[in-house]
């Protein structure tokens, strides 16, 4: 045994990883700092410093239009802070950014541009860059499909001064004249120019926003630099760390100023450690994010609604939540913004009751005729497969939970890994069984229609083939619908059903779990990630 | 010689066909596409994912795609990433040198101290030092590299004990502890194979002839037995090269590097095509010129070997 | 084999991988929900825990006349939503009496899970070596034997195998392959390792070649299969043998490093690896020591114990020359 005492040394080290020892004497976190809640804001902003942000994963392009790098969360986080669009969203109202006014005909609306806007590059922001964004966008040989399947309604783009755009609808749809004010980044004409693919801006960025591009160091880290007078900071520096654990080891060593994205294991990690409490404040903030369970109801096995009801009645979300989500991803009904006037309330989510579940699967014909433990009906078993991305932590935890109370229930389910891609691949042809996404949105305004639509089985976003035609009516009337409150009560009615229908096994909503040094101020969350231009660092 | 050289050179073209073929084709196989999202974001249909394929010419029968392929790396066209449009060549000029870096300065310290260390050992192998020696590295390689790589990164990175080194990224000194992780398998490896060759040397006849004749027992041991030793140790060190990189994949993650491990397992991973191939030649070429080298190597340490024979 | 016994170090480490693999094989009667034997309902029930009888899954014991439980009583899928456990902290539990070595975050007995991950990660190293020597020795010996156009054409494929990126080999060959079992893994490592072999034993032919007995068996018309297998390979086995027991161990610790790059076993199916790997998120819990320290002390020891034996085997060889 002895040869082996060198091993358990080094072992025992590892095992221990550091834990800091909670030291009785020092008082723990106080209630906010637990929540994740900021501090009140009390310093007067300095100007200078650099801001260091650390991303787990590295963004592809730096352009919203491409469809290649569009919806992707770290594309969203870095290039915020360096376009503008027309007009800001907050609180489902828009205000003026770049444009200065606007007004609207029911098929027309007509924007009027701030004057002596420039982009980074010296160039003065016309409509003419206006009408070339959109002209990319609508250009269907152009991989633009994102942007343009929101603008679908967009008839024609008119410039009858360099001040003034006129846009014209071919039918009324709200999610159009929010995506053209509220989410369409205005780029430059002269830099839209060229085989779309590979035009420099998509990976050198020029826009009017408070910050410019600086640099680019792939696979190692992106700079903005302060553009105009509107930021307090000198510098944002974004710092593509993969590994999570070495990530927190540079943020104790304050070589990171601000983590986004944690899991929820690193983000409780930090309250055992008595530096961070010390030294560095959590944020909590909710995001348009949630996660679900699919059940492809396009085979026989899934397509009553009484045992997608039963097979949500059997999901442990109880200790999920405690286990996997360590109380970070509270349950969530609704397709929608939770908390928005688009979610209804009084909808709860079904408690596990694994009694009732067997009721109501014995009420969909589903027993135990050959008592082999397993359910069956007409001589099928009730045996699925959930097919996972082998990437995803998340699953690999919550699975073996679900598994096992399917399996008390009587039914045998098992897990089939594949790698992201071909994971991402089989959900697109439809071949599995029950699978798990996330949606997410950086937008409180969204149109549910692709995910929920019948007609979007077959080639769209309705991975799992939910076809109802009440709801198939309430989303197209949603689309139409102009008046807000309107809108937000067929939503809510969208809600109800869909819930009812368990669609999908809805499970957490994903807040974004962030944490940022004391030094560093002025952080205010919002959908849209921070506005960087408040961010300021004291020494 | 030169006639060898250039057979060896002609060689080379069947081999890095059927590297180029298997990776082609075992990529194109594989199930997935390169035009995906972040997985939380997967909401682009199946029709405009279809478009894509098309204007990539991805639809194309797969020996077709490698025909053309082909014809342009012959041109030095190793065309664009699929996944974010830069120039392949570019990708691969950023990740090699760091990977030559971690990996060389790695082969050469492992070899580099292996010899040595070999030597000491097969020479003193009834000491008690050289077995604990000897425990000592063999219990340190039986540690999981990933694992010695968070344990190096706690102990001399991190804040807590010895922060020496900077957490990621190769600048300030930060190659210090990936080199580290990547030594300690390879020397590991190394000293076991110059220890035994030694041990086998020592016991041949010219040793002892060179005894009889009253060489002096270093001259006998370090230029008479370790002469001989160290055939077995070149060849290892020609092939050694692309595990090297291979097992890479994890320190370079842990230690923040992009280097060519990271590479490789990011664009197959995305099904970054383009990437793949680019990943792929360049591994097959490094590593056929250093086994040519080692090969070389061989007939300046043993004139006897006839290079013709190695072909 | 006997002198293997006979040298120190042979016997520990024969002694340490005997035991470690009837535990492994045993794993079903050392860990696992089902008990050894129980009476339930009347009826008699031996051994349900390898037979996993369908009739008892999911059935409490608690109403059984009388039952037998495997000295561990959970199995390594067991999650705390199927022992009912309840305590007032949340799972990673400590070791205690319940679980010896602790849990993992769900609830799992990190001591079944060892159990049944020692199998698992035995069967890939074991497997894996056994098929690249087979693979090796073949491609090997014909190549060294024929030599001509066959060695050349073989020695390309050697040298394809030799270059080739394994991560690209994995994960194509992974995705490729849809059965949900630890083959294809086993495959793609043994396709991607059987290099070695093949030139360690290509080079042993050519040097056996020559020698005098082969030259005599040839000149007496034995078939080249004949000299082959009679002559050739139990000759060249000496340093192959040396070079799979060391295979062993490389194959273990690979199979870690896969499992933290996500390639390995894949969940829920414990494996040494992946229990490594789960310890190294489990960064909530930064005081579980027992995560990280039982299945490190398990690869560890087992690789080293691996290593001793084959330092041993090559000692024997030694001595026999």
């Amino acid at each position: 045994m002895s040869r082996l005492t060198p091993l358990v040394v080094l072992l025992a080290l590892a095992g221990c990883k550091g834990s800091g020892g909670v030291d009785a004497g020092s008082p723990g976190p106080d209630a906010r700092w637990l929540q994740g809640a900021l501090a009140p804001e009390t310093g007067t902003p300095r100007d200078g410093g650099t801001l260091t942000v650390r991303l787990p994963l590295e963004p592809t392009g730096l352009t919203r239009l491409h469809d290649r790098f569009n919806e992707g969360t770290m594309v969203r986080l870095t290039v915020g802070p360096l376009y503008e669009t027309l007009a800001r969203a907050h609180d489902g109202q828009l205000t003026p950014l770049l444009a200065e006014t606007w007004s609207e005909t029911a098929d027309a609306l007509t924007i009027t541009l701030r004057a002596g806007v420039k982009f980074h590059d010296g160039t003065e922001l016309t409509s003419a860059d206006v009408k070339a964004t959109l002209d990319v966008v609508m250009d269907p040989a152009k991989p633009t499909a994102g942007f343009r399947a929101a603008l679908d309604s967009l008839r024609s783009v008119e410039t009858p001064d360099a001040r003034t755009v006129v846009v014209r609808w071919s039918r009324p749809w709200f999610l159009a004249r929010h995506t053209l004010l509220a989410a369409l980044p205005v780029m430059p004409a002269h830099a839209l120019q060229g085989d779309f693919d590979t035009l420099p801006i998509h990976r050198a960025p020029i826009g009017t926003g408070p910050f410019r591009f600086e640099k680019w160091e792939p696979g190692l880290s992106l700079s903005l630099v302060r553009a105009d007078g509107r930021a307090h900071l000198d510098r944002v520096v974004f710092r593509f760390l993969k590994d999570e654990g070495a990530a927190m080891q540079a943020f104790e060593k304050g070589e990171l100023g601000l983590m986004t994205r944690l899991t929820p294991s690193a983000w409780r990690s930090l309250e055992t450690q008595p530096w961070a409490w010390q030294r560095s404040q959590r944020i909590f903030f909710e995001e348009n994010a949630y996660a679900w369970l699919g059940f492809n109801q396009r085979k026989a096995l899934f397509v009553d609604p009484l045992v997608r009801r039963a097979l949500a009645m059997l999901y442990p979300a109880e200790l999920v939540e405690k286990t996997v989500d360590l109380g970070l991803e509270p349950r969530t009904t609704c397709p929608y913004f939770p908390g928005s006037r688009s979610c209804d309330p009084s909808v709860q989510p079904l408690a596990y009751d694994p009694a009732e579940a067997r009721r109501l699967l014995a009420a969909a014909g589903w027993g135990d005729s050959d008592h082999d433990g397993v359910l069956d009906r007409e001589g099928v078993r009730f045996s699925f497969a959930f097919l996972a991305a082998s990437q995803s932590v998340k699953m690999a935890r919550l699975l073996p939970l679900f598994l096992d109370t399917l399996r008390h229930a009587g039914i045998e389910a098992r897990i089939e890994t594949v790698d992201v891609s071909a994971y991402l691949s089989r959900v697109r042809a439809h071949d599995f069984d029950a699978m798990a996404l996330s949606w997410a949105s950086a937008d409180e305004v969204q149109d549910n229609f692709p995910n929920f639509h019948s007609s979007q089985a077959a080639q769209g976003n309705n991975y799992v083939g939910y076809s109802n035609p009440e709801v198939d009516a309430l989303l197209e009337r949603v689309r139409t619908e102009l008046d807000a409150d309107r809108r937000a009560a067929l939503e809510r009615e969208v809600h109800r059903r869909v819930y009812a229908d368990q669609a999908y096994l809805f499970l957490g909503r994903r807040p974004a779990l962030d944490a940022a040094l004391r030094t560093v101020h002025g952080l205010k969350p919002s959908l849209g990630w921070y506005d960087l231009t408040a961010v300021w660092i004291s020494n | 010689m030169r006639r060898y050289v250039l057979r060896r050179l002609l060689l080379m073209v069947p081999t890095f066909l059927g590297i180029t073929v298997l990776t082609f084709s075992l990529a194109m196989l594989a199930p997935g596409d390169p035009f995906q999202l972040d997985l939380e974001t997967a909401g682009l249909g199946a029709q405009a994912v279809a478009q894509q394929r098309v204007q990539r010419g991805l639809d194309a029968p797969i020996p077709l795609q490698f025909g053309r392929w082909l014809s342009r790396v012959v041109r030095f066209d190793f065309g664009r990433s699929l996944i974010d449009q830069r120039p392949v060549l570019d990708k691969l000029a950023e990740a090699l040198p760091r990977t030559a870096l971690v990996a060389g300065l790695a082969l050469l310290l492992g070899f580099g101290l292996a010899v040595p260390l070999g030597v000491v050992l097969a020479t003193n192998q009834k000491r008690r030092w050289a077995r604990a020696v000897e425990l000592l590295l063999l219990a340190a390689w039986s540690v999981p590299s990933f694992w010695l790589a968070v344990l190096l990164l706690m102990l001399f990175a991190g804040p807590r004990y010895l922060p020496l080194f900077p957490v990621q990224g190769l600048a300030d000194g930060g190659f210090v502890l990936p080199v580290i992780c990547l030594t300690w398998p390879t020397l590991v490896i190394a000293t076991r194979q110059v220890r035994s060759a030694m041990e086998e040397s020592l016991c041949q006849d010219y040793v002892k002839a060179a005894r009889a004749r009253g060489i002096p027992e270093r001259r006998v041991i370090w230029r008479h037995a370790l002469r001989n030793s160290l055939l077995p140790v070149v060849t290892m060190f020609g092939l050694h090269l692309p595990h090297l990189v291979g097992g890479s994949v994890a320190i370079e993650r842990i230690f923040g590097i992009p280097g060519m491990g990271l590479l490789a397992f990011d664009s197959i991973g995305t099904r970054d095509y383009p990437t793949v191939m680019g990943v792929a030649t360049t591994m097959a070429l490094v590593t056929m010129v250093s086994m040519l080298l080692v090969d070389l190597a061989y007939g300046s340490i043993d004139p006897r070997i006839r290079l013709e024979r190695a072909g | 084999m006997r002198r293997l016994w006979g040298d120190r170090g042979g016997r520990r480490s024969l002694l340490f991988l005997g035991t470690l693999l009837v535990l492994a094989l045993g794993a079903d009667l050392l860990a696992s929900d089902l008990p050894l034997a129980v009476r339930l309902d009347g009826q008699t029930w031996w051994l349900p825990c390898l037979s996993r009888p369908v009739a008892l899954q999911g059935r409490s014991l608690a109403d059984a006349e009388w039952s037998w439980r495997t000295p561990i009583p959970w199995g390594p899928l067991q999650t705390v939503a199927s022992t009912g456990e309840e305590r007032p902290e949340p799972p990673p539990w400590a070791p205690d009496a319940h679980h010896w070595l602790g849990t993992d975050e769900l609830g799992r007995d990190v001591a079944a899970r060892l159990l049944h991950g020692a199998r698992v990660s035995l069967f890939v190293a074991v497997f894996t070596v056994l098929i690249s020597l087979g693979i090796g020795l073949l491609i090997g010996g014909v190549s060294g034997y024929a030599g001509g156009l066959v060695d050349a054409v073989l020695s390309r494929l050697l040298e394809v195998m030799q270059t080739f990126p394994l991560v690209f080999f994995l994960i194509a060959l992974l995705s490729l392959i849809r059965v949900q079992s630890l083959w294809p893994l086993v495959l793609a490592l043994a396709l991607t390792r059987w290099t070695d072999v093949a030139r360690l034993v290509r080079a042993e032919v050519l040097s056996l070649e020559s020698r005098e007995f082969v030259l005599a068996a040839r000149a007496l018309g034995a078939s080249p299969a004949r000299i082959i297998t009679r002559h050739l390979l139990p000759n060249a086995l000496g340093p192959v043998l040396v070079v799979a027991t060391f295979g062993v161990g490389s194959a273990i610790l690979l199979e870690t490093a896969l499992s933290f790059l996500g390639l390995g076993v894949a969940p829920p199916t414990a494996s040494w690896g992946e229990l490594l790997t789960e310890a190294h998120r489990t960064l909530h819990h930064p005081g579980a020591w027992w995560l990280a320290l039982f299945p490190g002390l398990a690869i560890a020891s087992t690789v080293l114990a691996v290593n001793g034996l084959g330092e041993a085997v090559r000692r024997s060889f030694d001595g026999r020359s």
